[in-house]
C-alpha cells in the first residue's frame, strides 16, 4: 500500500497527508506532511504541548520514500530536534502530551505511536558517570588546555541544577566571541570583579552543554568599579545557532551566576581576536593569574603547521603509530617521541577542526628499544620513548581529516608531527571495539571508560534503529523475521517460511516482513525473497538493517512502515518448534495483550531455548515504547541485555523457540553494555548473570 | 495396495511409483545412483510403469542422458543448496510436487534428499499426497562429515553423533546448530512412511539415532544386469596371488593403506615375490597422494595400476584376481564392490568394520583386517595366500541378486509402508493442521528388521 493512502491526518476528507514517524527524547519529533493539492508548497507544522503551540517549523526535508507520482522526493519532511522538545518540556506539566498539527489545516497528524509526554521527553539528566577515579587537578599555568578539559568534565554536577534564566543571577555579559579552528571559543565581555576566573559551567540555549572557562581580566572605563572586562577561553561542545533562545553561561557551585550572551553579539575573525588580545597585552591591560597561560594558549592553538620541529630548531622526533578514533568521545593513541633536550609535558592532537589534549591520568610511557638506531647511545631516552594516551573530546565524523600530533615540551614550546592517514582507524567502522584493548588492556578500569562507553552506545543507537525498505507490502498482522548472516541458518529460516507459502492463498496468511543486512549475502536474501513470491502481491516485505543482531531496534520503524498493529518477531538464529509456529500464527490473529513468548520446557525438549526478546508476539504501540526506552546494547540480542517486560507464555504443548548460533559479544562489549544499562535494570541483569 | 509378496491386491489400483534420486547415473555413478536406477529398472521389468526422477545440477545439463521416456530430470542451483541443514529451495520442491501430481505418482521412493532438500520429502507427502519411502545410503542425517561418521580432521571412526561431538569436528558451526540439524531431519522423517537400508549396520545406526526400528526394512542392493554364474578360480601361474582393488583411488577409500602395505611387503622378500597388488579405478586423490601412488607403481614390481574400468568389465577384471580388497577407513554401508566380487566368485579382504564386516563374515566369505593397519592387511594377505583357504572362502560366497529381485523386495517394503502410511495432514506442519508435540525420544532399536 502506498504510504500516501495510509497515512492521513485524522479526517479523511482533507487533502493533507502526513505522519509523525519518530518521537523520542534522543531524536526529537520527526515526520512528514504534504498537501496533495499542492505537494510542492511547504507547510507550517506546529508542535503542541498540552494543547499549546510551543514550536513550529516548515516542511523542508526531501523524502524520496513517499511515492508521490511526479514528485520524486517532495520536501515534505519536518523535524523538531531533541533540544527543542526538551526545552519545550521544561516547566510544562509532566503529564502534558505532545501533538503535531499542520497549521493551515488545524488538524493533528497521525502518529506511528503515542507521542510522548513532557516528562518522557525531558527525562532526568543522567547522573555523573561513576566508576572512574576522580580526575587530578591540573594547574592552568602548566597546561591550560588540559586544565580546561578536566574542568569541563566537572561541569556534570551543574547539569543537575535548575538552570533558570533569572535576572538576579546575571553577573555580567558576553559581548564578543571568536571560534578557533580547533573548536575552542574565545570570549570577551565583562563581569563582576570578585568572581572566579576558572570554573566549570553549563551553556543553555534550549539544550544544555558542559563547558569550562579560563578568563583573565582587564580594566574598562565603561564599567562600575566592582566589574572588570573579561577575555578568556571556553571549551565546550556548544555551537551558536540562529534558532532557539539566546544562550546563557551558568556557573558557580549551585549555578548561582550567569553570563548571558548579548543580543548584538560580535563575531570576531581570527585576526580580530588576535589583534584585540595583542592590543590589551601591549597596553598592559590584562590582569590576573591566567594572563600568561592564555597568551601561550593563543600561540599554541593557532600554530598547527605540521613537521615544524627542524624549523624551530628543536631536536624532537615523534611518530603516532596507531590512532583509534571514537567520534563523540575522542581518540586512543599509541606512538613514540624522542626529545633529547627537554622532557615532554603532554600531547595534543588536531583532527580536522577539533583539538584534543591528552588525558593526564591516562598517559603511560614504555620502552622502545627498537628506536636505538635513531638515538645511538640513548638507552635512557628510549626507555620511555613509547607512549599510549587518550585524547578525550568530541570529534564529529565530518571533522575527520588530516591529523597532527603536537608534542608540548616542559618549557611550553611545541613541535608538530603529521599523522600518517593509514595509521588512523575509526572504532566500529575500520577497527573493532576489542582493538582498543591493544592500547589499554585494562580499558574498563580507566577513568574515561564511562564516557567512552556512553559515546559508543550513542553512536550505535543512531545506526541500528533505521530500516531501509526494499519491498514494502503493508499488513495489519505481520510475521517479522530477522534473516541471519549465516548461510545455513538463512536457508533454514526460508525453508521454515516456505511452509507458509504452501499453506494457502496470500490473503489468508499473515504478512511476512524480513529484516536482513545488505552484506555479503544480500544476493542470497533476494533470491530467497523471490522464491517466496517477493515480486507478487502479498509477497514478503524486505527491510535492510545495519546488523541482524540489532535488527530488533528497527522494529518501531519497520512496524510503522508496514502499518502493522500486531506482529510476531523471530530473531536471527531462532527456530520455533512446529507447535511454536502454530502458536505464533494463531496468536497473531487473536487480540490478546502481550508480550507472549513460546516458552517451552528447555529440559524436556533438550534444546537451548531462545530468550523472550528473541521471539515474541506483541503489538506495535507497546513494542515501540519499550524499544525507545531500551539502550542500544552492543551485540543487540546476542548481548542478552534486552529484557522483554513481563512476558507471558503462549499456551500449548511443545510451544518453543530454539536458539541456534549466537555470537556472544566480547568481554569489552559486555563491560560497555553494563554502563549502558538503565539503573533500574542493572540489579536484575546482575542477578541473572549470577 | 500391495500384498506381502509384492503383488498388488486386486481391489486397489497400483499406485504409480517414482524413484527419486539426487542425480542421474549418466552424470555420476555413485552407489546411491546405481541402486536407485536398479530399482527403477527392476520395477519396469516387473511390469510397473515406474518413473525415474533425477534432481541434477543446472551445470550438468550437457552430461545428462535420459535413457528411457519414463526418466525425468528437475534442476537445482548448487550454490543455493544448503549442505548443513539440507534445505533446498522452494522452486525445486514445487517442481517435484508438480511432477508427481502431473504423473499421478502415488508412491515416492527417495534415494536421497541431497540436491532436493528435506522440504521435498515433506512436500511429496503433504502436497502430492504420496506414500513416501526413503532409502538410506549413508549416515548423512547423523553426520555432517559427508555422512561418513568419521571424525574431522583425524578421520578416526565415530561411534555416535552428538551436538557436542559434532561441534568438535566442525568448530565453525555452533553446537545448537547441530541440535537444530538433528531436529530438522527428525521432523522431515516424520513424513516418511518407511525406510529401506541396504545393511543391518546402517539400519542399527539410524535406530540408535532415533528412527523407529519397525519402520526400517533391510534390503540388499541388487546388481544391474547380473547374468551368468560366478567365474571359477583363476589358474595361478607360478603360485602368484593377485589382490585387486576396485573403485575410486584416493586416500578416503583406503588406498593409502595399500601403499603402506606395499612398502611393508617390499621388506618381506618371501612375500613380495609371490604377491601382486593390482589397483583399478580413477586416480582422483590430492596431488601429494597421486605422487606417492605413482612412485609406488615405479618402486614396487608387485604393485601395479591397471587403469580405469567400465562397470561392464568389472566382473571380468575381478576374475583376473584371486581376492578383492576393500580397505575403506569409514564404516561403509553396503559397498557394491562386495556384491560384484561375489558375482565374480572372488572372496573379499576388507576392513573389519561396519557394512563391510556385515557383508563379509570373517572367515566365511573373506578375511578381515584392522581398519587403517597396513601390517594387519599384510597379515590377512598372507593368510589368504593359501589354496585351501581360498577354496573354502570361494565355496561359501552367496549369489547376489539382480535388479528385478531387488525391485520385488522393494515392492514388499512399499506395501508395508503403504499400510503404515499416515494421512498427509497428520504428517504436516501446524499450518496444515497437524501440529506435533515434543521430540520423539523412544529408546533405540534392539534389532533391525530384515526383509
Amino acid at each position: 500500500m502506498n504510504p500516501l493512502s495510509a497515512s492521513l491526518v485524522n479526517e479523511s476528507d482533507s487533502t493533507i497527508r502526513g505522519l509523525v514517524e519518530i518521537a523520542n527524547p534522543r531524536r526529537g519529533i520527526h515526520g512528514w506532511t504534504l498537501d496533495l493539492a499542492a505537494p510542492d508548497r511547504p507547510l507550517r507544522v506546529e508542535l503542541l504541548l498540552d494543547g499549546k503551540v510551543v514550536a513550529d517549523c516548515l516542511t523542508d526535508r526531501a523524502r524520496d520514500d513517499i511515492g508521490l507520482a511526479g514528485h520524486a522526493a517532495p520536501a515534505a519532511g519536518f523535524c523538531f530536534d531533541a533540544a527543542t522538545c526538551r526545552h519545550a518540556s521544561e516547566g510544562a506539566p509532566e503529564g502534558g502530551r505532545f501533538a503535531v498539527r499542520v497549521a493551515a489545516a488545524q488538524r493533528l497528524l497521525r502518529s506511528a505511536g503515542p507521542l510522548p509526554t513532557a516528562a518522557e521527553m525531558a527525562p532526568p539528566l543522567p547522573a555523573e558517570p561513576a566508576g572512574g577515579p576522580p580526575l587530578p587537578a591540573i594547574a592552568v599555568q602548566e597546561n591550560p588546555l588540559a586544565a580546561l578539559q578536566v574542568v569541563e568534565a566537572l561541569a556534570g554536577r551543574l547539569l543537575q541544577q535548575p538552570l533558570v534564566p533569572l535576572a538576579d543571577r546575571v553577573v555580567g555579559y558576553i559581548e564578543a566571541m571568536a571560534w578557533e579552528q580547533t573548536g575552542l571559543i574565545w570570549i570577551f565581555g565583562w563581569m563582576q570583579r570578585q568572581l572566579p576566573r576558572h570554573f566549570p559551567a553549563v551553556i543553555v540555549d534550549g539544550a544544555r552543554y558542559r563547558a569550562a572557562a579560563v578568563l583573565t581580566g582587564f580594566a574598562r572605563t565603561d564599567l562600575p568599579e566592582d566589574a572588570t572586562g573579561i577575555c578568556g577561553m571556553l571549551r565546550t561542545d556548544w555551537r551558536p545557532s540562529s534558532k532557539g533562545p539566546a544562550p546563557w553561561l551558568h556557573f558557580g557551585d549551585t549555578a548561582q551566576y550567569a553570563l548571558p550572551v548579548v543580543e548584538d553579539l560580535a563575531f570576531l575573525s581570527d585576526k580580530e581576536c588576535t589583534s584585540r588580545i595583542e592590543a590589551l597585552r601591549r597596553a598592559n591591560a590584562l590582569e590576573g593569574e591566567f594572563t600568561t597561560p592564555l597568551r601561550r594558549l593563543l600561540a599554541t592553538t593557532r600554530n598547527w603547521a605540521p613537521d615544524n620541529a627542524a624549523a624551530l630548531g628543536l631536536e624532537v622526533r615523534a611518530n603516532l603509530e596507531r590512532l583509534l578514533v571514537l567520534p563523540g568521545f575522542g581518540c586512543l593513541a599509541e606512538g613514540w617521541v624522542l626529545s633529547p633536550l627537554q622532557p615532554v609535558s603532554h600531547f595534543m592532537l588536531r583532527v580536522g577542526r577539533a583539538v584534543l589534549v591528552s588525558e593526564p591520568g591516562a598517559t603511560s610511557r614504555k620502552p622502545r628499544p627498537d628506536l636505538l638506531g635513531l638515538a645511538p647511545g640513548g638507552q635512557k631516552m628510549v626507555a620511555k620513548a613509547g607512549f599510549v594516551t587518550a585524547f578525550a573530546g568530541r570529534i564529529e565524523e565530518e571533522d575527520l581529516g588530516e591529523a597532527v600530533l603536537k608534542i608540548v615540551l616542559a618549557d611550553g614550546s611545541s613541535t608538530n608531527h603529521r599523522v600518517e592517514p593509514g595509521h588512523a582507524r575509526i572504532v566500529g567502522h575500520s577497527a573493532a571495539i576489542e582493538d582498543m584493548l591493544a592500547l589499554f588492556p585494562a580499558l574498563h578500569a580507566e577513568g574515561f571508560f564511562p564516557a567512552l562507553s556512553a559515546s559508543i552506545g550513542e553512536r550505535q543507537g543512531r545506526d541500528i534503529r533505521k530500516a531501509e525498505a526494499f519491498a514494502l507490502r503493508p499488513c495489519r498482522e505481520a510475521l517479522v523475521a530477522v534473516v541471519p548472516d549465516d548461510l545455513p541458518d538463512m536457508a533454514l529460516l526460508f525453508d521454515e517460511l516456505s511452509r507458509l507459502a504452501w499453506s494457502g492463498p496470500p490473503e489468508q496468511r499473515p504478512g511476512i516482513a524480513l529484516l536482513a543486512s545488505a552484506g555479503q549475502h544480500r544476493a542470497a536474501v533476494l533470491a530467497h525473497l523471490h522464491d517466496l513470491g517477493g515480486d507478487e502481491a502479498g509477497g514478503p516485505s524486505l527491510f535492510f538493517v545495519a546488523d541482524p543482531e540489532t535488527a530488533i531496534y528497527a522494529l518501531p520503524e519497520v512496524l510503522a512502515r508496514l502499518e502493522a498493529e500486531r506482529f510476531a518477531f523471530i530473531g536471527p538464529h531462532v527456530t520455533p518448534s512446529e507447535a511454536g509456529w502454530a502458536a505464533l500464527l494463531a496468536g497473531l490473529a487473536a487480540a490478546e495483550s502481550g508480550p507472549l513468548v513460546p516458552a517451552g520446557d528447555a529440559a524436556a525438549l533438550g534444546m537451548d531455548l531462545a530468550d523472550p526478546a528473541e521471539c515474541f508476539l506483541w503489538n506495535r504501540r507497546d513494542t515501540t515504547a519499550w524499544l525507545q526506552a531500551t539502550p542500544a546494547f552492543l551485540g543487540g540480542l546476542a548481548s542478552r541485555e534486552l529484557a522483554l517486560p513481563a512476558p507471558q507464555p503462549l499456551p500449548g504443548e511443545g510451544v518453543a523457540a530454539w536458539r541456534g548460533r549466537r555470537a556472544v559479544p566480547g568481554l569489552l562489549a559486555q563491560r560497555i553494555n553494563r554502563h549502558l544499562r538503565p539503573p533500574q535494570a542493572g540489579a536484575v541483569v546482575e542477578k541473572r548473570d549470577a | 495396495m500391495l500384498d506381502s509378496a509384492g503383488a498388488w491386491q486386486p481391489d486397489t489400483p497400483p499406485p504409480r511409483i517414482a524413484v527419486i534420486c539426487h542425480t542421474h547415473p549418466s552424470v555420476s555413478k555413485g552407489g546411491a545412483e546405481i541402486a536407485a536406477y536398479s530399482v527403477f529398472r527392476g520395477l519396469r521389468n516387473l511390469g510397473h510403469d515406474a518413473l525415474f526422477i533425477a534432481c541434477c545440477s543446472d551445470a550438468d545439463r550437457g552430461r545428462l542422458h535420459l535413457g528411457l521416456p519414463q526418466e525425468r530430470a528437475i534442476f537445482f542451483e548448487p550454490r543455493r543448496y544448503d549442505h548443513f541443514y539440507h534445505r533446498g529451495t522452494l522452486p525445486v520442491a514445487r517442481e517435484l510436487t508438480r511432477l508427481l501430481q502431473a504423473e499421478g505418482v502415488g508412491l515416492a521412493n527417495f534415494h536421497h534428499y541431497m540436491s532436493l532438500g528435506l522440504g521435498a520429502i515433506e512436500a511429496a507427502k503433504r502436497q502430492a499426497g504420496a506414500v513416501v519411502v526413503v532409502t538410506l545410503h549413508e549416515y548423512l542425517a547423523i553426520c555432517h562429515n559427508h555422512g561418513q561418521m568419521v571424525t574431522r580432521p583425524a578421520r578416526s571412526l565415530c561411534d555416535g553423533a552428538s551436538p557436542e561431538a559434532c561441534n568438535e569436528c566442525f568448530p565453525e558451526h555452533h553446537r545448537s546448530q547441530f541440535v537444530l540439524r538433528r531436529e530438522g531431519f527428525r521432523r522431515a522423517f516424520r513424513s516418511v512412511d518407511g525406510f529401506i537400508s541396504p545393511s543391518c549396520f546402517l539400519a542399527d545406526r539410524y535406530a540408535d539415532w532415533g528412527l523407529e526400528p519397525a519402520r526400517i526394512e533391510v534390503i540388499e542392493n541388487g546388481l544391474l544386469g547380473l547374468t551368468g554364474a560366478p567365474t571359477p578360480p583363476r589358474p595361478r601361474r607360478g603360485g602368484e596371488w593377485v589382490f585387486g582393488y576396485f573403485g575410486q583411488i584416493n586416500e578416503f577409500k583406503g588406498v593409502d593403506l595399500l601403499l603402506r602395505a606395499a612398502a611393508l611387503l617390499a621388506e618381506r622378500r618371501d612375500l613380495a615375490g609371490c604377491f601382486q597388488l593390482r589397483v583399478h579405478g580413477n586416480l582422483v586423490g590430492r596431488p601429494s597422494f597421486v605422487e606417492a601412488f605413482e612412485r609406488a607403481t615405479e618402486e614396487f614390481p608387485f604393485f601395479s595400476y591397471a587403469g580405469a574400468y567400465a562397470n561392464s568389465t568389472v566382473r571380468r577384471l575381478m576374475a583376473e584376481c584371486d581376492y578383492v580388497v576393500v580397505p575403506s577407513t569409514w564404516w561403509e554401508n553396503s559397498p557394491t564392490v562386495i556384491q560384484e566380487a561375489y558375482a565374480a566368485g572372488r572372496p573379499v579382504l576388507c576392513s573389519g568394520i561396519g557394512g563391510m564386516a556385515e557383508k563379509v563374515p570373517e572367515g566365511v566369505t573373506g578375511l578381515h583386517f584392522r581398519p587403517g593397519s597396513a601390517a594387519d592387511l599384510v597379515r590377512a594377505m598372507e593368510e589368504a595366500a593359501d589354496a585351501a583357504t581360498h577354496a573354502r572362502l570361494a565355496a561359501a560366497l552367496p549369489r547376489p541378486f539382480d535388479e528385478t529381485e531387488m525391485a520385488r523386495q522393494y515392492l514388499a517394503a512399499f506395501a508395508a509402508a503403504g499400510r503404515r502410511a499416515v494421512p498427509a495432514a497428520a504428517a504436516a506442519g501446524p499450518e496444515a493442521g497437524g501440529g506435533t508435540g515434543p521430540v520423539d525420544r523412544r529408546p533405540p532399536a534392539a534389532d533391525c528388521v530384515h526383509s
